[in-house]
C-alpha cells in the first residue's frame, strides 16, 4: 500500500513539474520534453494502482498507457517537425520573428547560444 | 425496419478508410471520387441514425462482442444524433469548398488524408461512450487540427500551430489525468456505468476538476482563449471554419456530458456558476477584442470566443432551472440550437473571408473598403451570417438567444440577462464595423489590387449563411427531436420580438 501511495505521489509531482516547465521554460525543446514528463507522470499514477488487487494485475491500465504512449510519440514528433520548420524558415529569411498579427503576441527569437541554433519561445498574454 | 445502431461504426471507419485511400491515391480525380463516395455514405448513415434515434439512443453498439467494461461500446444520445448530422452536412460543404480553395495548390494531396482523419476524430468523439475513447478521439482531432493549421507553411501559421499543439497536448493531458483518477476510483470508464457508481468521493470531484480544466483550455473560454485567434486566423479558410464550427464544440460537448450526465453528483454547485461566469467573461471580452482587431479572420475568430461563452451559460441555467441532471430540457435545447446556428453562421463567415482573401491576397480590414463592389456575394454573406450571430430575427441565432434569454428571465438570473443582451449589442458593433468598411468608398490613392475574381466559393458561403437564417424558420420542428421528454417551449411570435435586438442596428 505504501508503494502505491509513493508511486502515485511521484506521478502527481512529475505531472505538475512538467506543467510548470511547459508554461515557463524558455526553450521550445524544453517544453516538448516537459509535456512528455507530464505524460509519464500520468502513466505512473495509472500503473501504480494496477497491481493492488491481491496479486492479480489489472491489464486495463497497461492498455491505456500503451495507447497514451503512442499518442505522446505522435504529438512529440509533430512538435519537433514544427520547431524544425520554424527554425529553417526564420534562419533562411532572416525574419525578425515578432509576429505581425495584432492579436496576443507569440514571439520566437533565435539566439546563438550554442553551435546549434535554438528556438526561444516567449508566451505572454 | 433497419437497425441504425449497426451503422455507428461506419461513422468512424468510413472517414479513416477515406483518409488512407487519399494518402494512397494522390490524383485529383481519385480524391474527388473517394470524397464523394465517403461523404455520401456518411450523410446516409447520419440521416438513418437521426431518423431511428428513438430506437437507438437507448442502446450501445458493442464492438467485436466485447462488452463495455473491457471492450469498446459506441452509442449516441439525443444530442449527438444532431451533432453527427450537423458534422456530416458541414464537412460535405467544407470538402467541396476545399476542392475549389486548393485547386491550384501543389500541396493539395497532403491535405486530404489529414482532413479525413480530423473528420474521423470528430465522429469518434461523438460516438464514444467511455472516457478513454474520448481521450483518443480528442488527440486525433487535436493532432490533425494542428497539422491543418500549419498547412499554409508560412512562419506565422507554423508558430500558431505550435502553440495550438502545446495547448492541445496540455489540455488532453489534464483530461487524461482526470480519466486516470476516475479509473482508480471506480475501476470503469464507461459513461453508462460511472453515474451508477456514485458515492461521496472527493477523488471524483478532483477528477472532474482535472477534466474540466483540460477541456476549458481546449474550448478556449475567456482566460484560456489566448491561442484561438492565431490558430483559427492562420489556418486555411475551410480549416478555420471546421475548427470554429465543430472542433471547439467537441470539447464543449464533453464538458456538458461530464457536468450534466456522468458526474453531476460530484459536481460542486458553485462550479456551475463559475463556468457560467467564465462564459460571461468570454462573451464580453471576445466581443470587445473582435471589435478592436485589424484583421478580418481574427475578428471572426474572436467572435467565436464570444459565441462559445453563450454556450457556457448552459451550466448556471441548467442548475438553476431544474434539480434534475438529465441532458434534456429547455436550457439544453437552447444550447443545441446555439451550436447549430453558430456552426452555420461561423462557417459562412470564414468561408466568405476565404473568398475575400483569395481575391485581395490579404484580410487587412483597413484595406478592404469598397469590398461590396468587388465581392458583393461575400459582403451579403457577411451581413446575413452576421445577423444570425447578433441574434436578429428571423435567424437561427435569434431563436437560440431568445430561448437562452427566456430561460435566464424565468430563473431570474438578471446578470445573465444583461450579459446576453450586451453581447448581442457588441456583436452588432463588430459586424457593422465590417459592413461599414465594406460599403465605404475607397480613397483615391489606396491600392486595391484585386488579383482574382469572385468565385464559386462565395456562393457556397452564401448557402451556409442562408442555412443559418433558415434555422430560424420552422424552429419548432427542428427542435422537436432535441426535446426527448416532451417539454413545451414557447416560441416567440412575430409580435413579441425583443426590441433590444433591433437597437443593435443603430449602433
Amino acid at each position: 500500500m505504501n508503494d502505491i501511495l509513493m508511486y502515485s505521489a511521484t506521478g502527481f509531482v512529475l505531472f505538475f513539474l512538467g506543467l510548470y516547465f511547459v508554461a515557463f521554460a524558455p526553450l521550445v525543446i524544453t517544453r516538448i520534453l516537459a509535456i512528455n514528463i507530464m505524460g509519464v507522470g500520468i502513466f505512473m499514477f495509472l500503473v501504480a494502482h494496477a497491481n493492488s488487487h491481491n496479486g492479480v494485475t489489472d491489464p486495463v491500465p497497461h492498455a491505456l498507457i500503451l495507447t497514451g504512449i503512442v499518442v505522446a510519440v505522435a504529438g512529440t514528433a509533430l512538435a519537433l517537425v514544427l520547431v524544425k520548420k520554424i527554425q529553417v524558415l526564420s534562419h533562411n529569411q532572416n525574419v525578425t520573428i515578432n509576429s505581425s498579427s495584432d492579436t496576443d503576441q507569440h514571439t520566437i527569437q533565435h539566439t546563438e547560444q550554442s553551435p546549434n541554433q535554438r528556438t526561444k519561445d516567449n508566451l505572454h498574454d | 425496419m433497419i437497425n441504425a445502431l449497426s451503422f455507428l461504426p461506419f461513422l468512424i471507419f468510413v472517414p479513416i478508410i477515406a483518409s488512407l485511400l487519399c494518402f494512397w491515391f494522390k490524383h485529383n480525380r481519385s480524391v474527388i471520387l473517394i470524397s464523394v463516395v465517403c461523404h455520401s455514405l456518411l450523410l446516409v448513415v447520419s440521416v438513418c441514425i437521426f431518423i431511428d434515434q428513438a430506437n437507438i439512443t437507448q442502446q450501445v453498439y458493442v464492438l467485436a462482442s466485447w462488452a463495455p467494461p473491457l471492450g469498446i461500446g459506441l452509442s449516441v444520445n439525443s444530442a449527438t444524433v444532431v451533432l453527427v448530422l450537423l458534422t456530416s452536412v458541414l464537412t460535405f460543404f467544407y470538402s467541396v469548398y476545399s476542392f475549389i480553395y486548393f485547386k491550384d495548390n501543389p500541396k493539395q494531396p497532403l491535405f486530404w488524408p489529414i482532413w479525413w482523419f480530423l473528420i474521423a476524430g470528430i465522429f469518434a468523439l461523438f460516438a464514444s461512450n467511455d472516457a478513454f475513447n474520448v481521450y483518443v478521439a480528442l488527440e486525433m482531432i487535436g493532432l490533425s487540427a494542428v497539422a491543418l493549421v500549419a498547412f499554409d507553411g508560412s512562419i506565422n501559421a507554423l508558430k500558431a500551430a505550435l502553440r495550438y499543439l502545446f495547448v492541445g497536448l496540455v489540455g488532453s493531458l489534464f483530461y487524461l489525468m482526470g480519466v486516470a483518477i476516475l479509473y482508480r476510483t471506480y475501476g470503469t470508464l464507461d459513461f453508462n456505468q460511472l453515474p451508477t457508481l456514485v458515492d461521496a468521493n472527493p477523488a471524483a470531484t478532483l477528477a472532474l476538476l482535472f477534466i474540466t480544466s483540460g477541456l476549458i483550455l481546449k474550448t478556449a473560454i475567456a482566460p484560456l482563449h489566448f491561442w484561438l485567434p492565431d490558430a483559427h486566423g492562420s489556418a486555411p479558410a475551410p480549416v478555420s471554419a471546421m475548427l470554429s464550427a465543430l472542433v471547439v464544440k467537441c470539447s464543449f460537448y464533453l464538458i456538458a456530458v461530464y457536468w450534466l450526465q456522468v458526474l453531476p453528483e460530484h459536481a460542486p454547485k458553485a462550479g456551475y456558476y463559475f463556468l457560467g461566469l467564465l462564459g460571461a467573461v468570454s462573451i464580453l471580452w471576445g466581443s470587445w477584442r473582435a471589435f478592436k482587431v485589424e484583421r478580418l479572420k481574427h475578428l471572426i475568430a474572436y467572435s467565436t470566443v464570444a459565441q462559445l461563452g453563450y454556450l457556457f451559460l448552459l451550466f448556471p441555467l441548467a442548475v438553476q432551472h431544474t434539480e434534475t441532471t438529465a441532458l434534456y430540457g429547455s436550457t439544453f435545447t437552447a444550447s443545441m440550437y446555439l451550436i447549430l446556428a453558430h456552426a452555420f453562421a461561423k462557417s459562412a463567415l470564414f468561408l466568405a473571408a476565404g473568398d475575400i482573401i483569395h481575391q485581395y491576397g490579404h484580410d487587412n480590414l483597413s484595406k478592404l473598403s469598397g469590398l461590396v463592389k468587388t465581392s458583393a456575394v461575400s459582403t451579403f454573406t457577411f451581413a446575413i451570417a452576421g445577423a444570425s450571430l447578433i441574434g436578429l430575427p428571423p435567424s437561427g441565432g435569434f431563436i437560440a438567444k431568445w430561448l437562452l434569454l427566456s430561460e435566464a428571465i424565468e430563473t431570474q438570473m438578471w446578470l445573465l440577462v444583461c450579459v446576453i443582451l450586451l453581447g448581442g449589442l457588441m456583436a452588432s458593433a463588430y459586424i457593422f464595423k465590417v459592413l461599414n468598411i465594406a460599403f465605404s468608398t475607397p480613397s483615391q490613392h489606396a491600392n486595391h489590387q484585386v488579383t482574382h475574381k469572385q468565385s464559386a466559393m462565395a456562393w457556397m458561403a452564401l448557402v451556409l449563411a442562408c442555412c443559418a437564417i433558415a434555422l430560424g424558420f420552422n424552429a419548432q420542428s427542428i427542435m422537436a427531436p432535441l426535446m426527448a421528454p416532451p417539454v413545451v417551449v414557447d416560441l416567440p411570435s412575430v409580435h413579441s420580438m425583443p426590441s433590444v435586438h433591433f437597437m443593435g442596428v443603430f449602433v
